[in-house]
This record gives C-alpha cells, structure tokens and sequence, in this order.
C-alpha cells in the first residue's frame, strides 16, 4: 500500500500536522503526484565519489514497501537484489552487472576490490523508472550456508555500475563494513555439522549431570557451555534433543540433577553448583576431554519449569551478591532462558535484572497454565523484569510436556495440540540463533528473533496449521533506543513517556498496568486490561489498551524536536496483543492487520501495513476454561518496520525530520474492528 | 580405617533392606509390596523405618531454616497419590510432628513416598517411641523451602483439627524392625544409593529417580 489517504475525521487532528497537509495539497505536492527525489534527506542527488553503501538484498513483498532488506535467508531460499531508483536516479536506464561477493570487511575491500562472484559469474539487470518492483531481480544460483558450527555465511552485494570489476566509484554496495549484505544459513532446525558423545557423570548429591559436546571436541577450541536445568518431576536426562543438537553446532551442553521439590530457590542453588563443578572439575569428567574446551565467560542457562525459574533466581543470587564462584562470574551468563516458568519468588526474586533473557511459553501448558487465577503459574512476568535484551517464544498448542523428550504426557489442554515431534524441531530452530547471538555476537542470529514466524522460519519444522508462534524482541535500553512511549512514565493519555503529546481518536483508550485485574479471563466490557499476564502487582509493566468498531481510527504519538532526526535509527518497533474474548476480537477472529504511519514536520507522510509483511496481530489461542469464553492469555508480537522502507519509491517523508509516528486501524486501514494492546513504541538500531 | 567401617555399614544396610524387600516383594503382586492398612486419610501408613547417622551433615533444604542434618529416619509412607501429584505449582508439604520430611521421589503412581525426617540421633528401643509422637501430615500447597518452624506448627495444629495423629506405636515398631539395623554411613551419597533401593521396591514407577541415586 503506498501512502494511503488520511483516515476520515479520525486521526490527523495535529495541528502542525494539518497545517502542512493543507499547505502541501495547495501546492500540489500530493504524494502520488510527486517526482521522486533521491536519497533520504530531500535535496539534490549527490553523485557518490566512491562505492557507496546501499540497501539492495531483499526479499520481495506483495504490497507497499514492495521489498523486505532482510539479513538471513535459509540456503535454497530466493535471495533478490532490489534497487529503488528514487533514490538512485543516475541508475535509470543502465545495464548492470551485479555480483554477490563473499563478505569483506572495509579494510578487505580497500586492499582488494576486484570482484569474484560466488555464483561464478555476475547477472546482468537493467534498472528502470518507477516502483522498486520494477526493479528487483531474484538473484540466479544458490548459495552455500554452510558456515560450520557457526550461523550464516555473509555475502556482500555490488552493482558495478562503471563495470570495470573493482569495487569503487560510482558503484553501490550492500555490506561494505562489519555486516555482511546478507546471509545465507543452513536451517538451524536441523543437526549442526559435528557429530556428538554423549556422557552421564556424577559428581555427588545433586551434581548428576548429562553432558554433551562435539566428538572432536580435542581439535576445536574454546566452546560455549549450555547449562539445562530441569523442571519438578523431571529428569537430567530429559533433554537430548537440545544437548545433542547444541552440541552439534558447537556448544558443550550440560543438563544436570536439579533439587526442584523444595522450590526454584532450592534449584537455583543446584544451577549455581553444578555450573560451578563442572567447570571447576574439567579436567576429570569424561576423562579430561573437555579441559581446555569450554568457555566459561559465555555461559548460557536454560532452565525448565521450577528449573526456569531457577536460573532466573539463579542470576539474582549472583547479582545481590548471595554467591560467588571462582569459576564464573554473573557476567559470564550471556543468556537466561526459560522455558514455561513458575513464578513463585516474584519480582525481588525471580528476576535476570541486566541479563538477556528469552522466554518460551506452551499455549497449552496445563501445569504452568498461564491462567490468572495464579500468579505462581504465569510465566510473562520474569520476561519484562529483565533489562538485557529480552525475546519471546510463544508456541500455541504446546503444553508443559513438550518441551522435554522424557516421554509421558505432555500436559496440555486446549485445541489444536502440538506433539514433541513439532515442538522439538521449533525449539531447535530458535535455539541455535539464540545460543548463537549471545555466545558469539552472530548477527544474522537476530533476524530469526525478530522477523515473523510467518515469513522466516527453518526448513524442517513442521508446517501443519496448528503451529503458530508468536515472538516479541526488545533491544535493552542501553543501546540508546528512542523510546517515544512506554506507558510507565507520565500517566496521562494524552502524553507519551517521552513527553510528546498522543492524540487519539479510538472508542476505547486507555493507559495501565499490563496485569489483568482479576482471576479469570472472562471479558466484560469494563475490565479493560482483562488477558494481559506481563507484570504481578509488584511489577511495573504498564501499556495501553485501545477499541474500535468498524469505523476509521487512531493514535498519533508526537517525535520530540530533539529525536526527529532518526537516520541513525534502523527500525520502528512497536509490540501489540489483540484482548482476548473480547467482542472485537472474536467478532473476526485472526490476524488482525493495521497501518503504521510516519509524519515529517512538512507533512508529508509514508503508511505501510503491518500485513506488507506477512504479519498482524495474533489471535489468542482458542482454549477455553480460566472463566468464561474461548481465548488464552492476549498475545504480544513485536513488529519492526525498517524506517528506509517508509521512503520507498520516491516517498518524500524525510528522515532526518519525523514529527509524528501515528498508528492506524479500522476498516481503511486494516481490521476493520479490533481492541488491542500496545506498549514500546520505539526506533531501534539494528 | 574409617572408610571400610563405613562401607562395611553400609553393606549392612543394605543387607536389612534388602531382606525386607525380598520379604515384601514375596508378598505382593507385580513386583510391589502389597498395601498396609491404612490408618489415616492423607498420611496412610508408615511401611517402614530405620534410623540413620552420617559422619557428614547435609543441609536439609525442606525448610526455610535449612538446618544442618546429621541423623534421622529414612521412612516410606504410605499417602494420599493426589497430595503428591507431580506438578511445578505448589504441593502438599509432608511433615512429622515439628519437622519437614525430604521426599526423594513424587511417589505418585505408587502412593508410597520414601523419605528422610531430620531427628536427633535415637536408636534402640526408644527410637520407636519418639517416632510413635509425632503426628504425620501434609501441610497445605506451598514450597517446603518457605516453611518455616512457625508455619509447620500452625500447619500441625490444623491437621490435627482434621483428625490426623500419630501412628500407633505396634505399627511403629513393626515398621522400624522391617528397615532394620540403623544405618551408619559416611555421607548423603551412601545413603542416597540405600534410598533407591527402597524407591525401585516401593515405587517402581519413580526407577528414573532411583538410577540417579545410584549414578
């Protein structure tokens, strides 16, 4: 969709805003209208002196923005080149020779800029006036992926525009630098390139423990470890299919005895000592294989149940300070990760503070069952006490079972049910570029984390219609994101948390804690947070619920004159839920799909819906039970928009100058009736 | 010296507990010991008990106090399945008298929980009398590691408002001389390994919890 008519008497009611549209339409500046200008800050077309940097890898869309530059592709998976010539008017009418060039650094490229296809040979396109369509071509031939124990091999893209084989002026290149153009992985769902043992070792009461490592682990170096710390009424020896697949693509995984009966303070302890005698005793478990192998400063903790709470708890022992070890050190733990939490210890407690954290919920977990009637059995909480970089996982259908392979039931309720020969591959899929992203920095890790289930998933998972996952990513604040609303400071509705004004226009809109107010799904009309499991009383998550039915509406959140200039910036991240079993959300039950809006100080404005990209806001999963109704807990899912998509073809929002980003829902605008959740409105960097 | 006397105890013991398990199994179908007479609702019986001494004190960590252990009984009960249903929420806690017990296994599809409860070093004749005091129970869902000596003795007031008391002293007796000789070993490991064995006899359905002790 390409720059959409304003909602009818809904949203503009900005003044600066209007005054521009005004002034716009008298002098003719209608978007459709416009000649394209070229590059992001309006002006002349600079002529670049040298090989300039550009966006060009991509993955084609069906509507507006047209082309998704994504970084990971799976091998055998189109990988285009895509060029919008708004922006790039002197390549108008020129045959080019692109290459995909085995990623160099910039240093790499200014010692040697002669081009060698990875292809064996470049592909002759010819760019033309008009849309990005026009002008994107699948790149011919595959690619390998094959990066070792690592994920992805980077791959730079070159338009030779003088054609003279070297990289430099006036040619445009997808790469130069650190990142690569793209990256092409082999699928992360299936066994990574080392074959693997597997040992069982007992160092005493409660140091049971499970390990797994790469065969030829003498001729590799340094390898992350992977501690897994099982849940109450399971086993050490439930979780093969992590070890062993970690293992596989280069970790030493260690699943160990874990004392959960007295509680996750007890397993906690477990977690902390057996990381500790492992790593104190490599010189003697599996006969001294491992000494020298292991790397104790990029540590991850994967806990299960009580155990995941665990290894939360785990990290707030060392943060305050109640242990210490020789072996390692809390910034040693470069990942928590915990799969369907209790929460019997609550914020003080149970809570990685700085770490990075992921967390993985079963729609269907029947044990840790997500219903409000217990705050021990919501699991959400402990994702948004964290302050690293948080993810999620949410997987309908999957119950608490699932996620081991010791056999049995796998404790579920609901329909739709997942089997382990669904979970398992899923876990696998997003285990590897999790592990990989915190243990190695892989950048290619973070598209897996963040891109839609429904546009980017690992060859060998299954694709039957009852899997569907949900994911939520959120940078932590230290990366100088531009927060423009996170609902927990300055209260009112008509204020962001950033002190930009919010003007609204929805039936329903309103500001609170993201706890549901009472212990039953049940919706009525008045409970306006009903279905939100994000924080307990103690906790201060906060967002905004909004409704509509069937008419035009939304919400127009100011850009603070300081931070209007967002090139630096890379995406525009929100996160949103739909309210489940309310009226609105099941009178069209589905994705719900909505328009994202940027507004310049000149008015001029770009809309892309959230749809372009295969995504919308889930659907609750249809369980019932947990009161009244049909639909589980309401289900967040971070969308992220690359700002540069809102300048596609010739658009002339400017970047360097956004006043307003202003979401917009109903019936010209996506679903027609929704009431939703929403919280981080934010720019991020990649 | 001190290693081989403590091996040679731990032979005895698990001699005693091998010549009850041969006794039960005898007696029972399937491979497991036939149920006792219940004698309670949520606590049914005491099947067995046996006192045991470690060189070394383990922290017992069923208790907010965490209290260090260096004796006690190891016992298997008989109780109530759904009080030890497994689940990652909060459970039953069982207790005895002022004490919590350590349940080694969930017991679930057994009904049949073998554990240890932390007590003073009595053996001889007057061991069976302590244990004949203390009145056994399930304290109300939470985390053994919250529960503290303030909230067993309300949780034990409560149950003997339902009608929970101690087991009679013939059936103490008859449980303490079926466990045997008290075991004298050197640490928790050693007596772990004589817990799964009575975990493999009583509730054979909790055998993955049983090869962990004997890893």
């Amino acid at each position: 969709m390409n720059r959409p008519e304003s909602p009818q008497g809904a949203v503009r009611r900005r003044a600066v805003s209007s005054v521009f549209a005004v002034l716009a339409a008298a002098c003719g500046l209608h978007a459709r209208a416009q000649t394209p200008l070229p590059g992001v800050v309006p002006g002349p077309a600079p002529v670049p002196r040298a090989a300039a940097p550009a966006e060009l890898a991509a993955r084609p869309l069906a509507q507006y923005p047209w082309v998704e530059f994504a970084r990971a592709y799976f091998e055998g998976q189109n990988v285009s080149v895509a060029l919008d010539t708004s922006r790039y008017p002197w390549t108008i009418g020129q045959t080019v020779d692109v290459w995909v060039v085995a990623h160099r650094s910039a240093l790499e490229w200014d010692a040697n800029p002669f081009l060698v296809d990875a292809r064996g040979a470049p592909q002759s396109v010819t760019f033309s006036a008009g849309s990005v369509q026009a002008n994107t071509f699948v790149l011919t031939n595959a690619l390998s992926g094959d990066a070792g124990t690592s994920l992805g091999v980077g791959y730079d893209v070159v338009l030779d525009l003088d054609g003279d084989g070297k990289l430099g002026e006036p040619d445009l290149i997808d790469g130069l630098g650190a990142e690569a153009g793209f990256y092409v992985c082999k699928p992360t769902a299936l066994a990574g390139p080392l074959a693997v043992t597997e040992v069982l070792y007992s160092g005493g009461t409660w140091l049971g423990e499970d390990i797994y490592y790469p065969t030829n682990i003498a001729a590799l170096g340094a390898l992350p470890l992977v501690v897994v710390s099982h849940g109450n009424g399971h086993n050490y020896t439930w979780y093969d299919h992590i070890g062993t697949h970690l293992a596989s693509w280069g970790c030493v995984v260690m699943s160990h005895q874990n004392n959960t009966m007295p509680g996750p303070d007890s397993a906690a302890l477990t977690t902390l000592q057996n990381t500790d005698h492992f790593l104190a005793n490599l010189g003697t478990i599996a006969g001294g294989v491992l000494a020298g192998h292991v790397d104790s400063h990029h540590i991850v903790w994967i806990g299960h149940s009580r155990g995941a709470e665990g290894v939360a708890r785990a990290v707030d022992r060392l943060f305050d300070g109640a242990n210490s070890f020789a072996t390692f050190t809390l910034a040693d733990i470069a990942l928590v990760s915990s799969i369907a939490p209790t929460d019997f210890l609550g914020t003080s407690s149970a809570n990685a503070h700085t770490q990075n954290m992921s967390l993985w919920v079963g729609g269907a977990d029947a044990d840790v069952d997500g219903c409000v009637a217990s705050d021990i059995a919501v699991s959400w909480p402990l994702l948004w006490r964290a302050t690293g970089v948080r993810q999620s996982i949410e997987l309908h259908g999957a119950g608490h079972g699932a996620f081991h392979d010791g056999g049995g039931s796998t404790v579920s309720a609901g329909p739709c049910l997942l089997t382990r020969l669904d979970v398992h591959p899923i876990m696998k899929s997003y285990l590897v570029p999790l592990v990989k992203r915190y243990t190695e920095g892989n950048i290619p890790a973070e598209d897996f984390l963040c891109r839609p289930w429904e546009t980017f998933q690992s060859p060998g998972v299954p694709t039957n219609s009852c899997v569907v996952v949900d994911l939520q990513y959120a940078e932590m604040a230290s990366t100088g994101k531009r927060v423009l609303d996170d609902f927990e400071t300055n209260l009112t509705t008509a204020l962001s948390s950033c002190g930009g004004t919010v003007i609204q226009t929805f039936d329903i809109y309103a500001e609170g804690r993201l706890d549901d107010p009472n212990s039953v799904f049940t919706f009525t009309a008045s409970e306006t947070f009903n279905g939100m499991c994000d924080g307990r009383a103690t906790d201060n998550v906060r967002g905004a619920v909004m409704a509509w039915t069937t008419s035009d509406r939304g919400v127009n959140f100011e850009v603070p004159i300081a931070w209007r200039d967002v090139r630096d910036y890379t995406y525009l991240s929100l996160r949103a839920c739909q309210s489940t079993r309310a009226t609105e959300t099941t009178a069209a039950l589905g994705d719900l799909d909505f328009t994202l809006t940027l507004q310049d100080t000149l008015g001029h404005e770009s809309s892309i819906r959230a749809s372009a990209y295969g995504m919308g806001i889930e659907e609750p999963y249809q369980r019932t039970s947990c009161g009244t109704g049909t639909g589980w807990n309401n289900e967040w899912e971070t969308v992220r928009v690359r700002l540069t998509d809102f300048t596609r073809d010739g658009s002339l929002v400017d970047l360097a100058n956004v006043a307003a980003v202003e979401l917009r829902f109903g019936p010209s605008w996506g679903g027609s009736s929704g009431r939703i959740g929403l919280d981080d409105v934010e720019f991020v960097r990649e | 010296m001190k290693r081989s006397w403590s091996i040679g105890l731990v032979l005895l013991g698990v001699a005693a507990l091998g010549v009850f398990a041969i006794e039960r199994v005898s007696g029972g179908t399937n491979g497991a010991p036939p149920r006792a007479t219940r004698t309670g609702t949520e606590v049914q019986t005491l099947l067995l008990a046996v006192p045991f001494e470690l060189e070394e004190p383990y922290v017992h960590a069923w208790r907010a106090e965490r209290p260090s252990v260096q004796s006690g009984w190891l016992v298997v009960l008989e109780v109530d399945a759904e009080k030890v249903r497994p689940t990652e929420l909060a459970q039953p806690v069982l207790c005895a008298g002022d004490e919590t017990l350590e349940r080694y296994h969930h017991g679930y599809e057994a009904g049949r929980v073998v554990a240890l409860l932390p007590a003073d070093k009595v053996f001889g004749a007057r061991a069976a009398v302590e244990l004949a005091a203390r009145t056994f129970f399930f304290a109300s869902p939470q985390l053994p590691e919250q529960i503290d000596a303030l909230a067993i003795s309300a949780e034990r007031a409560l149950a003997e408002q339902r009608g929970c008391a101690p087991f009679a002293l013939p059936l103490v007796e008859r449980a303490a001389r079926r466990g045997g000789a008290p075991i004298v070993v050197k640490d928790r490991v050693e007596l772990d390994r004589l817990a799964a064995q009575l975990i493999l006899t009583y509730s054979p359905a909790d055998r993955a919890r049983a090869e962990e002790l004997l890893r």
